[in-house]
């Protein structure tokens, strides 16, 4: 028989419990496991039209990693962080906020039809030790 | 009194910390916990309007899900994502009592082949 560790909700018995939600933990599931967290930014110059900025920041676990990020666009508000990546077209403005994992890095990118001001979006991402094995 | 299991972050007291963030576990807070994963690797042709491609989760409830997309370019995105060097979006990601749905469109003008990542996750929806 192989050992688990499975602690439970309280008032469930953990040496019957089968259902996974009423359990707290349990060494038959893996979990998240958080690593890194950080901020970053890209800026532009505000005359800038029909463009496309990018930037990196290093992780070196040499793989992918499961990832998420937001983002924080001052012109629009300086305390709130939105959910990436976001998109919005109507045919003549556009932009596109995207986040992507490589092996080594992350990979923010801006597309903007038009430069606005100011010309800077923040980035807070969190990644985790999990490989995504792909 | 009812008994916890709790793990400090290092330097912090365990028998004193008040601050979640400052647990590495704590029975009192329910964990995240991943059922299940697998990778879908579908061939999908060429389509300027939003479509969706389904692999089943086999759960008996809707579960939380996370997915990502590996493009051909080598990056991976999340849902929302647009491939970075050719004009393939992984435009959403859905989820219903019996499938993953994986929404994309592919103006690349040809076959497309990604490697979509899913992980279905506990607690459910």
């Amino acid at each position: 028989m192989s050992q688990k560790v499975i602690v439970s909700k309280v008032g469930v018995d953990s040496g019957t419990v089968t259902n996974p939600d009423d359990m707290v933990f349990s060494s038959d599931y893996n979990t998240l496991k958080y690593d890194i967290s950080g901020t970053s930014a890209l800026t532009w110059g505000t005359s800038d039209v029909e463009f496309t900025v990018r930037g990196t920041v290093t992780h070196g676990l040499g793989y992918y990693p499961f990832f998420t990020a937001n983002y924080n666009y001052p012109l629009i508000s300086t305390t709130s962080w939105y959910p990436m990546p976001y998109s919005v077209s109507d045919g003549f403005v556009y932009g596109y906020y995207f986040v992507y994992a490589g092996t080594n890095n992350l990979i923010f990118t801006v597309t903007r039809s038009s430069a606005g001001v100011p010309g800077t979006i923040n980035f807070a991402y969190k990644i985790f030790k999990n490989n995504l094995g792909i | 009194m009812t008994q916890v299991i709790k793990v400090s972050k290092q330097g912090i007291n365990v028998g004193t910390a008040t601050n979640p963030n400052d647990f590495i576990f704590d029975s009192q807070y329910n964990t995240f916990k991943i059922l299940n994963q697998g990778t879908y690797s579908p061939t999908l042709g060429t389509v300027g309007v939003e479509t969706k491609t389904s692999v089943a989760h086999g759960q008996s409830t809707t579960p939380f899900v996370f997915a990502f997309c590996k493009f051909a370019d080598g990056l991976v995105g999340i849902p929302g994502d647009f491939a970075d060097t050719v004009n393939f979006r992984f435009t959403n990601l859905s989820t219903d009592g019996t499938n993953i749905n994986f929404y994309y469109i592919n103006l690349t003008g040809s076959n497309y082949s990604p490697i979509f990542r899913y992980y279905i996750c506990e607690p459910p929806l």
